[in-house]
């Protein structure tokens, strides 16, 4: 995965492409996340995945939006994105921190097809 | 220093400058796109403030949505309509705000004295900058409260796991109080000698955070899918301009031809020569931006396929017009989950039993010191609440001269209380209620047994209400009948009349900005 923006990335087939939120002062699912990302169970902090397809891959967008009901005082949420593929890592790209005053709590990113 | 510039870069600054100049000469006028669907107005708004919060690499996180609903828009037809129809969204919880949460804990200095005291101030200085420790300042006392979690979390993170790992410790408050004598350090006054009062709480049952387990079960089942609905709705829109070899080629950053990094350098150039150190600067600076991403969606998107210039497939359109009615539908269920989540806070807020184990440690200064060992419980059956406290307290060093033995007393209080609208509400933003409450309290004094003049046995009943008149102003009125008093056997009626200024609200409605 190479980054080209901070929300924008250019991926390849077979490529597997990782969300992981850090919170503070939030609950694990104060993040939610679209399709293509499906959530990952059992990691440390809240995470989805996606595989870019090897046929018929296309560009993909997805969003995640970040919910502050009554935070903690200081609560934010720090979205990184890496992938892998056949062994090689790419990142963590971590995009600026959502916090309660933030006007953008959607972030959408797209993933080019290289 | 180098002075050569390339031709190219000289056109490309060119046409930046005309381009910030078209747009500032704009800003006071009707921009290139004068009527936009209030959805797309919304993600441009959303787009500049972030712009300025952060910067212009902002604009790729919602161009592609911005671009989508430009394309509804120009094509005319069902489409159109229902992008007119989206409105402008908002995030959950941004109206799903009630009281602040009152957070738990905090070691005190008082129970810290081996630690020096300018020592202790930087300590205490920097848990409270980092909300450690809350500080809670009367005109003559100081409260400082924290939990051990709080401590915790501010080494570790207040992350979920951190929650997870150490949740125990949430059951946990501690609290001190503190003579305020030093009003220009307020920090200065936490000292053993100055300390009045010190307690711990653990809660024994009962969490209503929007940590609990039980409102993360009604988050997962009722919002989640909602919001999830709506992004995905958002993904549906956005596809086909990200896969459309035209409209990708306006939104793709690594096109020569893109759109996107055209405005994003305009945005940049604009940002570096205008500074913002004034709100009447920023006001400028927001509409000129504003401007600028209209007049590009105007002319790149809007006009082009208007005119015929870009011609998208009928694949495209279908796409667009079907992604837009399911985002529609989407944002009527979050709209719908905002509702429910007011309601559910509403009543979650006050359901269940509370039960709460409180220990205090009172430091008097013309009696006897003494502890009070106290169960809180707490229940909501609509419409009232009932508070009810059992409770007995020691005397660390109980004094044969006063009759005074182990055991201080017992007692026992419970209260009714409700709410209901004030009829003398001024502004929108003023939510004070009108309050009332009955309380009975029971208490017998050991050391007032067998004692001429004395009555062990003290009961008293008071009835209150308090009335907001205006916004932060209300007149509490209570009477108060007591079978005896501490001191006297006699008994007594009291009638209290008096006046409450609430700044925090009324600086929460004026302050700027509101």
């Amino acid at each position: 995965m190479k980054q080209v923006d901070t929300f924008a990335y250019e991926v390849v087939p077979g490529e597997k492409v990782t969300l992981v939120a850090k919170l503070t002062g939030l609950p694990s699912d104060a993040v939610t996340v679209s399709k293509p990302f499906e959530t990952v169970a059992g990691a440390a902090d809240p995470t989805w995945d996606f595989v870019v397809p090897t046929q018929n891959a296309t560009n993909y967008t997805a969003f995640a939006e970040v919910s502050f009901v009554q935070p903690a005082q200081g609560a934010q949420a720090v979205i990184s994105v890496q992938s892998s593929i056949a062994g090689t890592l790419s990142g963590p790209f971590q995009i600026p921190p959502i916090d309660e005053a933030s006007a953008d709590k959607d972030p959408g990113f797209t993933f080019w097809l290289k | 220093m180098r002075r050569k510039f390339s031709s190219t870069k000289i056109i490309a600054a060119a046409v930046i400058l005309s381009a910030c100049l078209a747009a500032q000469g704009q800003q006071n006028h009707t921009n290139c796109y004068p009527d936009p669907p209030p959805a797309l107005s919304d993600e441009v708004d959303k787009t500049v403030d972030r712009i300025l919060q952060i910067g212009p690499d902002e604009l790729l996180s919602r161009i592609n949505t911005m671009v989508s609903l430009t394309v509804s828009d120009a094509l005319g037809g069902d489409g159109a309509a229902v992008a007119r129809k989206l409105e402008a969204y908002r995030y959950l919880g941004e109206t799903a705000r009630t009281d602040k949460q009152v957070g738990a804990s905090a070691t005190s200095s008082g129970s810290t004295s081996a630690v020096d005291k300018p020592g202790l101030i930087s300590l205490l200085g920097f848990a409270v900058e980092h909300g450690a420790i809350q500080q809670d300042v009367s005109s003559t006392a100081l409260t400082l409260t924290t939990s051990p979690y709080a401590i915790v979390a501010l080494a570790k993170g207040d992350s979920p796991q951190t929650y997870q790992d150490y949740s125990l410790l949430n059951r946990l408050g501690v609290s001190a109080t503190f003579d305020l004598t030093n009003q220009n350090n307020i920090l200065a006054n936490a000292t053993r000698k100055q300390l009045t009062e010190l307690t711990a709480k653990f809660r024994i049952s009962g969490d209503r955070s929007t940590r609990s387990a039980g409102f993360q079960h009604f988050w997962d089942t009722e919002i989640a899918p909602a919001i999830k609905n709506r992004l995905n709705a958002k993904v549906d829109l956005t596809m086909p301009i990200v896969n459309d070899p035209q409209l990708a080629a306006l939104v793709d950053p690594r096109s020569p031809a893109s759109m996107a990094v055209a405005l994003k350098s305009q945005i940049k150039t604009y940002l570096d020569s205008h500074k913002i150190d004034t709100d009447e600067k920023k006001a400028s600076v927001t509409s000129a931006l504003r401007e600028m991403i209209l007049c590009a969606l105007k002319t790149s998107v809007y006009d082009r396929i208007t005119s015929g210039t870009l011609s998208l497939s009928d694949n495209t359109k279908q796409q667009v017009a079907g992604a837009l009615a399911t985002l529609f539908a989407a944002e009527a269920q979050v709209a719908a989950a905002q509702v429910s989540l007011q309601q559910f806070l509403k009543t979650f807020m006050k359901t269940g039993n509370l039960l709460t184990l409180a220990y205090t440690d009172h430091r008097m200064v013309v009696s006897s010191n003494y502890s009070e060992v106290q169960f809180l419980f707490e229940r909501h059956v609509a419409p009232i609440e009932i508070i009810a406290n059992a409770g007995i307290s020691f005397y660390d060093k109980p004094d044969p001269a006063k009759n005074q033995q182990t055991v201080r007393d017992y007692s026992g209080a419970v209260s009714f209380e409700g709410s209901s609208k004030s009829p003398f509400r001024s502004v929108s933003d003023d939510l004070s209620k009108v309050t009332y409450s009955l309380t009975a309290r029971y208490e017998r004094l050991k050391e007032n047994e067998n004692m001429i003049g004395l009555n062990p046995n003290v009961a008293s009943a008071q009835a209150k209400v308090e009335i907001p008149i205006a916004l932060g102003v209300s007149i509490p009125v209570s009477y108060t009948y007591s079978s005896a008093t501490e001191t006297s056997m006699k008994s007594e009626n009291k009638f209290n009349i008096g006046l409450n200024f609430d700044i925090d609200k009324l600086y929460s409605v004026v302050k700027p900005g509101h």
